[in-house]
């Protein structure tokens, strides 16, 4: 069988230096002059998912989950590695962008459009993602006047409906409640026969015990652990109580300890920088020639 | 040069996408407003009653028509295009930053954000220029010929606006601070266009001034396009290849930047 989502080498770095007016040089150099402050948010991550698998996302705040899960539904693009998704992939996240002013079935219909639907195939579906959101009168209500969970359900609703390859939920159900959080797993469910892939960002170890066959345990941007359900989340559960026995300040003091050796490990990393076109360089040129040309005949007006 | 035509590309293949979404941008402005789409025009009259009273009653006085049209013919068709220009310039520079959270978490080109709100400008320059056109057919100041040419203003403030857009949006999300030059050095080009003064009666530092003044080169092809019946095209040789020189040289380096950036945009906010 081959694979659905392949994960390579991947990395995704951050640039810690807040200076804005290196910044702005480095814009108007093409990046030539720009000093780097590299942050590994995830380190050489590899994984292969094939179709049908549903695999959960593991792992401590600042981990790098949500890096993960924004790389896999293809909105960031990683700094090295590749990733290769055969199909589309779509994201479902707590904070999914509804616009504000307009109502539910406003916001359906955009993002539904967004997502690259037809007018045909809105309609179709559009009393599907109705019913799903169980929000029924209130569609009619603008989206600011929605609880976090109202918001949730909607989001979930268009985003399943949407029917993506690869779906990557992101602690987007700890918000719905049980009954809402039960007809998604009957979804989900139904995805899986159908053989699409899931990823479950999560850091509740049960939730993946029940909803996954696989899991990723993600530890400081490096990968812990990939494996079946169980052999991850025994071990996953059994670091977590670990941790949890220590006392504040050792908790405190691993965290920093971590954070420093994930930090030294950056040092090293250089960001390739964009390779510089002489052909782009040459063609700037002309059209700026063009430019002074006509700056030069109106000063001969002129004068 | 790659990139250049993958931007364009990009738009083209995403048309219906951005008109439908330009009409959701609209709702969603008057969201809860009892007049909704009627402000589009009210907006445009109520700024020319202000300034037709400071202006043309207060400062110029009673001194009539110019160059064969009444003063508020004059201001209207510098004051729509204008407002066409710098309410462009001024929504485009914010609009990644302002509808980046609805794309935040899905695979979106955000060239077709600044597409979007474009659709939207032109749609309220053509409600406004509709304005002017029954005014001036009623009147017969212009000819057909003339009434043509209001294509290659739009065609050409477009470009013009969608190049500076691409740059000064980017610029925006890097630099907060950019946001308040745009409002200033804009405030300052309207004095320096010929909108309630005339170019023909101005002193000659100013008339040379406009010369190198971009929004005074597609102020004035307005104003030819819709009151005037000598030549369709407003400027000499030398006007265009300036104006085209600057047009697609910002475009070149919009493109560039925004391609350069679009990927990181979302690191940064």
């Amino acid at each position: 069988m081959t694979y659905k989502v392949k994960v390579e080498n991947l990395s995704k770095v951050y640039d810690l230096n807040k200076d804005k007016i290196s910044k702005i040089i480095s814009l108007f150099t093409f990046g030539k002059i720009y000093k780097q402050k590299p942050f590994f948010a995830l380190k050489d991550i590899n994984f292969e998912v094939m179709s049908g698998d549903s695999v959960g996302i593991l792992g401590l705040n600042g981990s790098g989950k949500t890096t993960l899960s924004d790389l896999l539904g293809e909105v960031t693009e990683p700094t090295a590695g590749n990733i290769s998704i055969k199909g589309k992939s779509s994201l479902i996240a707590i904070n999914a962008g509804l616009n504000q002013d307009l109502n539910g079935i406003e916001n359906i219909k955009m993002k539904c459009l967004m997502h690259g639907l037809t007018e045909v195939e809105i309609e179709e579906k559009f009393e599907d993602i109705k019913d799903f959101s169980e929000l029924g009168e209130f569609l009619e209500q603008p989206i600011k006047t929605y609880s976090s969970g109202m918001r949730a359900k909607l989001g979930f609703a268009i985003a399943i409906h949407t029917d993506p390859d690869v779906l990557i939920i992101d602690e987007a159900l700890s918000v719905g409640d049980e009954t809402f959080a039960d007809k998604c797993l009957v979804k989900i469910k139904e995805f899986q026969e159908q053989g699409k892939t899931i990823f479950f960002v999560s850091h509740s170890a049960s939730q993946v015990r029940n909803w996954c066959n696989k899991a990723v345990w993600i530890q400081y941007g490096e990968v812990e652990k990939f494996d079946e359900v169980d052999a991850v989340v025994d071990q996953y559960s059994e670091f977590v109580n670990q941790f949890k026995n220590l006392t504040k300040d050792e908790q405190l003091e691993y965290k920093e300890k971590m954070l420093t050796l994930q930090k030294e490990k950056s040092k090293h990393f250089k960001i390739n920088k964009d390779e510089f076109s002489f052909f782009n360089m040459f063609i700037g040129l002309g059209f700026f020639s063009i430019f002074a040309l006509g700056v030069y005949g109106q000063i001969l007006s002129i004068l | 040069m790659y990139s250049v035509f993958q931007m364009l590309k990009e738009q083209w293949i995403n048309r219906k996408l951005i008109i439908s979404l330009s009409a959701y941008n609209l709702k969603s402005a008057y969201a809860g407003h009892y007049l909704g789409v009627l402000w589009n025009i009210l907006q445009p009259l109520l700024q020319v009653a202000v300034f037709y009273v400071v202006f043309g009653l207060g400062l110029r006085g009673d001194r009539g028509d110019v160059g064969g049209l009444p003063f508020i013919v004059h201001l209207i068709t510098g004051l729509f295009p204008w407002m066409f220009l710098s309410g462009m310039i001024n929504s485009l520079s914010g609009s990644i930053q302002s509808q980046i959270g609805l794309v935040t978490k899905m695979k979106f080109p955000s060239s077709i954000l600044l597409s979007i709100t474009l659709v939207g400008g032109i749609r309220n320059v053509i409600i406004t220029t509709s304005i002017v056109l029954i005014i001036s057919v009623f009147n017969s100041y212009g000819s057909l010929a003339n009434y043509l040419s209001f294509f290659y203003f739009l065609f050409a403030s477009t470009i013009f606006v969608y190049s500076l857009g691409l740059i000064l949006s980017t610029l925006t999300i890097l630099v907060r601070d950019v946001k308040n030059v745009i409002t200033n050095v804009i405030r300052m080009f309207f004095f320096m266009t010929p909108i309630f003064w005339s170019l023909e009666e101005a002193n000659a530092l100013l008339q040379n001034i406009a010369k190198f003044n971009p929004f005074a080169y597609l102020v004035m092809n307005y104003r030819t396009a819709l009151v005037r019946t000598d030549s369709p095209f407003y400027g000499g040789w030398t006007d265009h290849l300036f104006f085209w020189g600057l047009t697609l040289f910002l475009f070149y380096i919009g493109v560039h930047i925004h391609y350069r950036f679009r990927k990181k945009i979302i690191d940064y906010l």
